[in-house]
C-alpha cells in the first residue's frame, strides 16, 4: 500500500499521545525553570541547584534555604536590624522543624529582644517534633525558670520530662526541679527535693542553684563558699557574680564584695552590668565611688544603655540627686525617658518619698498609651506598690486591675506578679490578680 | 509651630516604640513588598513611623495588623509615604519618582468616583502638579504631602483646563473662622488633646554664622526647659517651672530670672502654638499680604499681657508660613509635616530689622517622651553635676559592642 495514498488521521492516538506528552514536558520545564528563578533570584537562596528543583526535591530545597536564612539571621541580629533577624529566623526555623540548632539560636534570639513567650512557644514546638531532645528540654526550662514561669517549668518536668527526669543520669533536669521548687515554695520544698539528688552535689553545674537553696536556709557562710568555689572556674555567667557580691555587701563583707565585683570587671571588660555591680558596692560618695562612676561613663557613655542602667542602680539604691542627674543627661540623648522617670521615682520611694514619687507616676501615666506593652505593666507595678505603702488600698486595688488587663492574655505574667505582690504583702493586688489569673485559666498556686 | 525667638527648626523622630517585633517585622516585610529597592534601614525607620501613623489613627489597627482580612490597600499610600519621608540621602531620585507614581495610583484607586488612570495618565498627571509648583511635587517626592492634599493635587490636576476661582479677597473669613480652619487643617481630629509633653532638638544657624544644637522640653501646662549645646558640651539652660524663670551656665549657681528680663523667651512656656491652642488670645483679622503669587492672611494675635504677633496663614493650604514680630523681625516657616497628629514647621528662618538672618531646622519631635515636673524645677544641688555628667560623656570612648552570638 503506497502511504501517500493513505488518508490523512486527525486524530491519530500516537500524536495526541506526543503533542500531549510534549506539552506537559513544556509545563514541566516551566515549572521548573520558574522554580529555580524564583528559588534563586527571587528569595535569594543562592544554594539551591537546579537539579534539586527539577528532581522536586522539596525537602532537601527547604534545608538548604534554612541554612541561608540561618546564616541571614545571624548577620542581621549583629547588625541590630531586629525586623530582618526576625524573619529570617522564623522563616529558618519554618523551612527547616527538624533543625535544633536553629530553633535554639531563634529562641534565644527572641529573649533577647523581650519576646520569650515567642521563645517558650518556639521550644514546646520542638519538642513536639523530638520529644526526647535534651538541648530543647534544656534551653526551655532555663528559658521558663529565668522568666518567673516555674509553675510550668515544673508542670513539664513532672508531666512531659517525667520519664526523662526519672531516668536521669545527670543532674541537669533535677537542677532545674530543685530550682523551680525553690522559686515557688520556698527553701524549706527546695532543700527536701535537694536530698533525693545527691549528684547535684557533686555536680559542679548545679552549684549555683544549690548555693541559692544553701542561701535561703539560712546557711549563708555554706552558700557563699560554694559559689565563691564555682566562680574559681572562671565562668561566663556574670549574674552569678553579682549575686555572690550581694550576698557577701549583705553579710558585711565589703572588701570581698569589692573583689569580686572587682573580678568580673576584669573577666567581662567590655560589659556593662559587672561595672554596674562594682559602683553598687562601692561607698557612696566615696572617691572611689565618683572614680568609678567617672571611668564608667567614660567606657560605656556612648551606649545608650550606660545612662539606663546606672539610673536602674540610682533608683534601686535611692540616690535621688543621681537619678534625678542621668534624667536630665538622659533626655538630650534617649528618646523615651519614662525608664529613667521610674528610676527616679524608685529613689523617691527608697526615701520614703512617696507622694512625689506618685506624682511622677501619675506623670508618666499621662504620657503612656493604654496598649503600650512595654511601659504600662512597669508602671502599673510601682503604682500598686506606692499606692500600697501609702495605704491607698482602693488604689492600689485599682492599679493591680490595671495591670491584669494590661497581662491578659499572659497568664504566666498575671501569675508571677501575683506571687511578687504576695511577697511584699499587697493583699489587694493579690485578690484582683488571683481573679485575673481565675479568669485567664492560669494556676493559682503559691 | 515652634515659635522659638532665635530662629527655625526642623524634624522629626518616632516617638517610642512599644511594638512587637511581628508587627514591625510585618510593616517591613509590606515595605519590601511594594519598594523592593528600599534600603533595609530605610525600611526599618519607615516601617516604626508608619507603626506610629497607624497607632495615632486608631490603637486598634496595629493590633489588627497582623490578622489576614486587615485592608492594606487602604494603608499603601500612607506606607509609602512614610518610605519617602525616610529616603533623606542623595541616590533616591528614582525610588522616590517611582514611590510617588504608586502613591498616586493608590490614592485613584482609592477615590471611588474616578476610574484608575494607567500608568502614563499617572505620570501625566504627576507632570501637571510638577509644572503647577515645583515645592508642591518637592513635598509630594520627600513625603511630606498628605493623601488628601494629593487626592486635592491630582483632581485639580485633572481639571487643569478648568480655570481657577478668583482668590477671596479681605471681608472673606473672619478672624475666628480662619482660626477655627486653621485648627482643622492643622491636627487630625482632637490629636493635641493628646499631647502632654514633647521634646524638640533643633540645630541653629545664628546670624553670626554660629551652629547650636538645641532642646526645648516642654510639658503641660506651662513648663519648659532650653538646653543650648555647641560640640556636644552644654553652654546654659534657661527654664520655667510654672511659677518662675530660672536659669544656670556652668560653673556659676541657679539664677532667677524675672519676667521683664526673660523678654520673648517667656513666651517659650505657651505649650503649642496660640492660634492651634486658641483659648486665652484674641485675633483680629489684618488686610492680607501676598508673596511670590501667593495670598496669606495676616492675624495679629494679642497675648494676656497684651503683647501680640502677626500670623500669616497661606489662603490656600491654611499652614502658617510667617510671623510678623513686635521688634520688626519676620520669621518665615517651612517644610512642613505632620507629627503624631499635628502639623509643625521643620524650618524657620528670621529676618531682623537689620536684615540679618538666622535659622532653625528640627532634628527630631517627640511626643509624649516621659517627662516629670521635677526637671523644670530648678534642682536643690543645682545642675553642676548635669553639667559634669555631659562633660564625661562628651569624653566618652567610641562604643564597643560585644558581637551577637
Amino acid at each position: 500500500m503506497n502511504a501517500n495514498s493513505r488518508p490523512p488521521r486527525r486524530f491519530d492516538a500516537r500524536r495526541i499521545a506526543v503533542v500531549a506528552g510534549l506539552g506537559l514536558f513544556l509545563v514541566y520545564v516551566l515549572f521548573v525553570v520558574t522554580g529555580f528563578v524564583w528559588v534563586n533570584y527571587g528569595l535569594k537562596n543562592r544554594r539551591i541547584t537546579f537539579a534539586q528543583v527539577a528532581l522536586f526535591r522539596w525537602k532537601e530545597v527547604r534545608r538548604d534555604m534554612a541554612v541561608q536564612q540561618l546564616a541571614q539571621a545571624r548577620a542581621a541580629w549583629n547588625a541590630k536590624d531586629l525586623p530582618a533577624a526576625y524573619l529570617a529566623f522564623t522563616s529558618a526555623v519554618r523551612n527547616d522543624p527538624n533543625n535544633v540548632e536553629a530553633r535554639c539560636l531563634a529562641a534565644r534570639f527572641f529573649v533577647a529582644v523581650g519576646a520569650p513567650k515567642d521563645a517558650i512557644s518556639l521550644l514546646e514546638a520542638g519538642l513536639d517534633l523530638a520529644p526526647t531532645d535534651r538541648q530543647l528540654m534544656t534551653q526551655l526550662l532555663a528559658i521558663l525558670t529565668t522568666e518567673g514561669r516555674d509553675v510550668r517549668a515544673l508542670e513539664l518536668l513532672h508531666g512531659r520530662f517525667a520519664a526523662q527526669l526519672a531516668g536521669s543520669r545527670d543532674a541537669v533536669l533535677p537542677t532545674y526541679e530543685v530550682l523551680a521548687t525553690l522559686n515557688i515554695y520556698g527553701a524549706g520544698a527546695a532543700k527536701q527535693l535537694l536530698k533525693k539528688y545527691p549528684a547535684m552535689q557533686e555536680n559542679a553545674e548545679s552549684a549555683p542553684v544549690v548555693a541559692r537553696v544553701l542561701w535561703e536556709s539560712g546557711d549563708r557562710l555554706k552558700a557563699m563558699d560554694v559559689l565563691a568555689e564555682y566562680l574559681r572556674g572562671e565562668r561566663s555567667d556574670f549574674a552569678r557574680y553579682a549575686l555572690l557580691a550581694t550576698w557577701q555587701t549583705a553579710s558585711g563583707m565589703a572588701s570581698d564584695a569589692r573583689q569580686t565585683t572587682e573580678r568580673a570587671c576584669a573577666r567581662f571588660p567590655n560589659e556593662i552590668p559587672p561595672r554596674i555591680a562594682l559602683i553598687d558596692v562601692l561607698p557612696v560618695d566615696s572617691p572611689e565611688w565618683r572614680r568609678a562612676v567617672e571611668a564608667y561613663l567614660n567606657d560605656f557613655g556612648n551606649r545608650p544603655e550606660s545612662i539606663l542602667s546606672l539610673a536602674d542602680l540610682a533608683g534601686h539604691r535611692g540616690w535621688v540627686g543621681l537619678a534625678r542627674t542621668l534624667y536630665a543627661v538622659g533626655a538630650s540623648r534617649l528618646a523615651n525617658l519614662h525608664i529613667l522617670a521610674m528610676a527616679y521615682s524608685d529613689a523617691l520611694a527608697r526615701n520614703s518619698q512617696f507622694s512625689q514619687a506618685r506624682q511622677v507616676l501619675a506623670q508618666l501615666e499621662a504620657q503612656t498609651a493604654d496598649n503600650d506593652t512595654r511601659i504600662g505593666p512597669l508602671l502599673r507595678d510601682r503604682q500598686i506598690v506606692i499606692a500600697a505603702a501609702l495605704g491607698d488600698h482602693d488604689g492600689a486595688r485599682e492599679f493591680a486591675r490595671r495591670l491584669s488587663t494590661a497581662l491578659r492574655g499572659d497568664p504566666g505574667a498575671i501569675e508571677l506578679q501575683r506571687r511578687r505582690f504576695a511577697q511584699l504583702r499587697i493583699p489587694e493586688a493579690v485578690d484582683e490578680l488571683s481573679h485575673a489569673a481565675g479568669q485567664s485559666g492560669a494556676s493559682p498556686r503559691q | 509651630m515652634v515659635s522659638l525667638p532665635i530662629a527655625p527648626v526642623a524634624s522629626s523622630a518616632p516617638a517610642g516604640g512599644g511594638y512587637s517585633s511581628a508587627q514591625i517585622a510585618r510593616a517591613s516585610a509590606w515595605i519590601r513588598e511594594l519598594a523592593p529597592a528600599c534600603p533595609p534601614a530605610v525600611a526599618g525607620d519607615a516601617a516604626q513611623s508608619f507603626l506610629d501613623e497607624l497607632r495615632e489613627r486608631s490603637p486598634d489597627l496595629v493590633d489588627r495588623m497582623l490578622a489576614p482580612n486587615f485592608p492594606m490597600h487602604d494603608f499603601e499610600s500612607a506606607l509609602l509615604r512614610n518610605v519617602s519621608l525616610h529616603l533623606t540621602g542623595p541616590g533616591f531620585d528614582s525610588l522616590r519618582a517611582e514611590l510617588a507614581r504608586r502613591r498616586a495610583q493608590s490614592v485613584l484607586a482609592r477615590d471611588g468616583s474616578r476610574s484608575p488612570a494607567p500608568p502614563a495618565g499617572i505620570d501625566a498627571l504627576l507632570g501637571k502638579i510638577k509644572a503647577l509648583s515645583e515645592a508642591r511635587y518637592r513635598s509630594l517626592l520627600e513625603g511630606r504631602m498628605e493623601d488628601d492634599d494629593l487626592a486635592f493635587y491630582l483632581k485639580r490636576a485633572d481639571d487643569s483646563g478648568t480655570p481657577r476661582p478668583a482668590p477671596a479677597t479681605a471681608g472673606g473669613p473672619s478672624a475666628s473662622a480662619i482660626v477655627a480652619e486653621y485648627i482643622r487643617r492643622n491636627q487630625t481630629g482632637s490629636a493635641l488633646q493628646r499631647w502632654h509633653a514633647y521634646v524638640l532638638e533643633a540645630r541653629v544657624q545664628t546670624a553670626a554664622g554660629e551652629t547650636q544644637q538645641l532642646c526645648l522640653y516642654r510639658l503641660r501646662p506651662d513648663r519648659f526647659r532650653l538646653t543650648v549645646s555647641a560640640g556636644g558640651v552644654s553652654r546654659f539652660i534657661q527654664a520655667g517651672d510654672g511659677e518662675q524663670f530660672w536659669q544656670q551656665v556652668p560653673g556659676s549657681p541657679i539664677q532667677t530670672v524675672s519676667r521683664a528680663k526673660m523678654g520673648s523667651r517667656r513666651y517659650l512656656a505657651e505649650f503649642i502654638d496660640p492660634l492651634l491652642s486658641a483659648e486665652g488670645y484674641a485675633f483680629e483679622r489684618l488686610p492680607d499680604g501676598g508673596s511670590g503669587g501667593g495670598r496669606f492672611f495676616r492675624i495679629r494675635v494679642r497675648r494676656s499681657d497684651d503683647s501680640t504677633y502677626v500670623a500669616r496663614i497661606d489662603a490656600l493650604s491654611y499652614r502658617q508660613t510667617g510671623r510678623e514680630e513686635e521688634d520688626g523681625s519676620i520669621v518665615g516657616f517651612s517644610d512642613f509635616r505632620e507629627v503624631a497628629g499635628v502639623t509643625f514647621a521643620f524650618h524657620e528662618e528670621v529676618t531682623d530689622r537689620a536684615g540679618q538672618k538666622g535659622s532653625m531646622t528640627l532634628t527630631r519631635l517627640t511626643v509624649n517622651p516621659g517627662l516629670i515636673e521635677d526637671f523644670f524645677a530648678p534642682s536643690p544641688q543645682g545642675e553642676q553635676a548635669f553639667f559634669e555628667f555631659e562633660n564625661m560623656l562628651a569624653r566618652a570612648r567610641p562604643a564597643e559592642r560585644p558581637p551577637q552570638p
